[in-house]
C-alpha cells in the first residue's frame, strides 16, 4: 500500500538552527515546517528533542538530500531504512528529495549532481523511485535541481523528464522556482516554457529562494533574498499550481526570522493577487 | 553514453582520479565543471570545520584547510551522512603532525564531543531513583554516550581555552597520562578530567557490573572500607552527572 501525497495548501519555512527556539515554542506564523531529513536521521540527543517539540506545533515536510535517486547502480537500503524510521517518528506531510545523483560505487559527493536528460537516465530514475516508494510505503515528492552543466547525450528538456517521471511513477513534484530561473539562465531556456510543461496535478510544493552570480554561471546558494525575476517565475507558478505548499528556502547567511516571514508574506500576497485563493 | 559511464567519470573527476568527464559535456558546460568540484570540496571542508571546531581554531585557517585537503584526497566520503565524515581525520593528522601530540588529542576531544551530541538516548539513573534501587542486585553500566579518552598532553586545557575564546597555553606533555570523561548531560556534551581510579572503575562496569562487584574490584587496591567509600563517591558523582544506567 503506497500512501498518496495529501492535498495541502499553506505557507512555510525551513527549520534552521538560528530559529530553533522560536519554532520549538510554536511562535512562528507558518502552516508547516520543512526539515532537512538527514539532520535528524541520528540516534538521539538535541536534534530529535528539537524536532519532537517542533512537530508538536506544526505539520512537517521531510526534505532530503541523500537519496541519490538518479544512481545508476540503485539505492542504498541502509539510507531508505533510516529515512523510513524517521518518517515513522515524524509522520510528515510527505517526503521529498531531488532529481539528481550524489555518488556512485559507494562514493558520496554530498552534492546534488546533474542528471543527463536521457531515456536511460529516466528509466533508472523511475525504477529507483518505484523502489523507494515501495520501501517507504508512500509517494515521493521530487524537486527540480539547479544545474550548471548539460551533457552532450541529452535527449530531452528537464521539464519533459520531470513530467514523464511523475506520470510513470505517480510521484509528485516540488517545483523550485529559483532553480528554474538559475538553470534557465545557465542553459538558455524560458522559465515560462518550463512551467507550461509541468502538469498541474503533479505539483505538491513550491520552493522560493535566492541565488548568487558565480564566475561562469548563476549558483544556487540560498544565501540571499529572493530577487524580482524569481518572484516573476513564482507568480506564474502559483497561477499554474495553486493547490500546493509554498516555502521560502534559506540555508546560508540566515537572517532574522522576521525577514523570512516578510518574504513569505510576499508569496502570500502574490498568490492572492494571481489566483484569489484564501491565504492562511 | 550510459548514465553509469557519466557517473563513473564525474565521480573520478571529483575525487581527482581521472579528468575525462569534459568530453561528455555539452560545449558550453566545460568551464562550469569547477562549480561542482568547488562545491564538493567546500562541503567536506565545512563538515570538518563543524566537527573539529577547536582544532580549526588551534591550527588556524591555513593549516586546518591544508589538513582538510590532505584528508579529502586520501579519504573520499562513502557514507550517506556527512555526520560520519571525519571520523578518521585523526589518521590524517597523525601523518601530518607526528611530533605534535596535542593536535591529535584536541581532534579526539572535538570528535568525542561532536559524536555524543546526537548519540543514542540512554536514560541515566536519576538522583531521585537512588533510594528505590536494590543496590545488592542492580547491574550498572555507563550510558551509551560515555567515552573515555587518554591524554598525554594538555589538550583538554587548550580545548577549554579555545572554546571560551581565551588565549590557550602552549602545548606541553603531561607528567603522566590523564583520563578525560566525555558524556552528555541532558542534551549538552561535557567533559572532565578524572583520575585513574575513576577511569578504571568506569572501564570495570562497562560490560555491566553490580555495585558490590565494583567495591570488590576497588578492594584489590584499597582496604575494604576505603573501597566502599570510593565506590560510593563515584556512584554519587556518576548519578549526579548522568553517566550510568541500569543494565537490562
Amino acid at each position: 500500500m503506497i500512501e498518496p501525497v495529501p492535498f495541502f495548501r499553506g505557507y512555510g519555512l525551513g527549520l534552521r538552527r538560528p530559529h530553533y527556539a522560536e519554532f520549538v515554542e510554536g511562535r512562528v506564523r507558518v502552516d508547516f515546517v520543512e526539515i532537512i531529513s538527514e539532520n535528524f536521521m541520528v540516534a538521539g540527543g538535541r536534534p530529535l528533542a528539537t524536532l519532537e517539540a517542533v512537530r508538536s506545533h506544526y505539520p512537517v515536510i521531510m526534505h532530503g538530500v541523500s537519496m541519490n535517486i538518479g544512481a545508476a547502480h540503485g539505492l542504498r537500503m541502509d539510507y531508505l531504512t533510516a529515512l523510513k524510521a524517521l518518517a515513522a517518528k515524524v509522520e510528515p506531510l510527505w517526503v521529498s528529495d531531488h532529481l539528481c545523483w550524489t555518488g556512485a560505487h559507494g562514493f558520496n559527493s554530498h552534492d546534488l549532481l546533474p542528471m543527463p536528460l536521457t531515456q536511460d537516465a529516466l528509466d533508472t530514475v523511475c525504477t529507483n523511485i518505484a523502489v523507494a516508494q515501495d520501501v517507504l510505503a508512500r509517494e515521493l515528492v521530487i524537486e527540480n535541481p539547479s544545474t550548471y552543466l548539460t551533457f552532450a547525450a541529452d535527449e530531452m528538456q528537464e521539464w519533459e523528464f520531470l513530467a514523464d517521471m511523475s506520470k510513470r511513477t505517480g510521484c509528485k513534484l516540488l517545483i523550485d522556482v529559483n532553480n528554474i530561473y538559475v538553470s534557465g539562465t545557465n542553459h538558455g531556456f524560458d522559465p515560462m516554457e518550463y512551467l507550461a510543461g509541468i502538469p498541474e496535478e503533479s505539483v505538491a510544493q513550491i520552493h522560493i529562494a535566492g541565488h548568487s552570480q558565480g564566475t561562469h554561471c548563476l549558483i544556487d546558494t540560498h544565501d540571499s533574498p529572493v530577487i524580482g525575476p524569481v518572484w516573476d517565475v513564482y507568480r506564474q507558478a502559483i497561477r499554474h499550481f495553486p493547490d500546493c505548499a509554498v516555502m521560502i528556502e534559506r540555508d546560508d547567511n540566515i537572517p532574522e526570522l522576521l525577514e523570512l516571514l516578510d518574504e513569505l508574506d510576499i508569496a502570500r500576497a502574490i498568490a492572492l493577487d494571481e489566483v484569489s485563493i484564501p491565504v492562511t | 553514453m550510459t548514465l553509469a559511464r557519466i557517473q563513473d567519470e564525474m565521480s573520478a573527476y571529483l575525487t581527482g582520479a581521472r579528468n575525462d568527464v569534459a568530453a561528455l559535456l555539452s560545449a558550453n558546460s566545460v568551464s562550469r565543471l569547477s562549480v561542482y568540484s568547488n562545491n564538493y570540496r567546500m562541503g567536506l571542508v565545512t563538515s570538518l570545520r563543524d566537527s573539529y571546531e577547536q582544532l580549526w581554531s588551534w591550527l588556524g585557517d591555513e593549516l586546518f584547510d591544508a589538513a582538510c585537503t590532505a584528508h579529502i584526497e586520501a579519504h573520499p566520503p562513502h557514507d550517506w551522512t556527512l555526520n560520519s565524515y571525519g571520523r578518521d581525520f585523526g589518521d590524517t593528522l597523525a601523518r601530518l603532525y607526528p611530533d605534535d601530540g596535542e593536535v591529535g588529542e584536541i581532534a579526539a576531544l572535538d570528535w568525542a564531543m561532536r559524536s555524543i551530541f546526537d548519540g543514542p538516548d540512554d536514560p541515566p539513573i536519576m538522583p531521585d531513583e537512588m533510594g528505590v534501587i536494590d543496590w545488592d542486585s542492580a547491574v550498572l553500566r555507563p550510558v551509551a554516550t560515555l567515552q573515555l579518552l587518554l591524554m598525554t598532553t594538555n589538550a583538554a586545557s587548550i580545548w577549554n581555552a579555545l572554546q571560551a575564546q581565551e588565549m590557550p597555553e602552549g602545548a606541553a606533555l603531561l607528567e603522566a597520562p590523564q583520563w578525560v570523561r566525555v558524556w552528555r548531560e541532558e542534551l549538552s556534551p561535557q567533559f572532565r578530567v578524572i583520575d585513574d581510579v575513576e577511569a578504571e572503575a568506569l572501564r570495570f562496569i562497562a560490560p555491566g557490573a553490580s555495585f558490590v562487584a565494583l567495591c570488590e574490584s576497588l578492594a584489590e587496591h584499597h582496604d575494604e572500607a576505603s573501597a566502599a567509600a570510593i565506590a560510593g563517591t563515584f556512584l554519587s558523582h556518576w548519578v549526579q552527572d548522568g553517566v550510568i544506567t541500569l543494565a537490562s
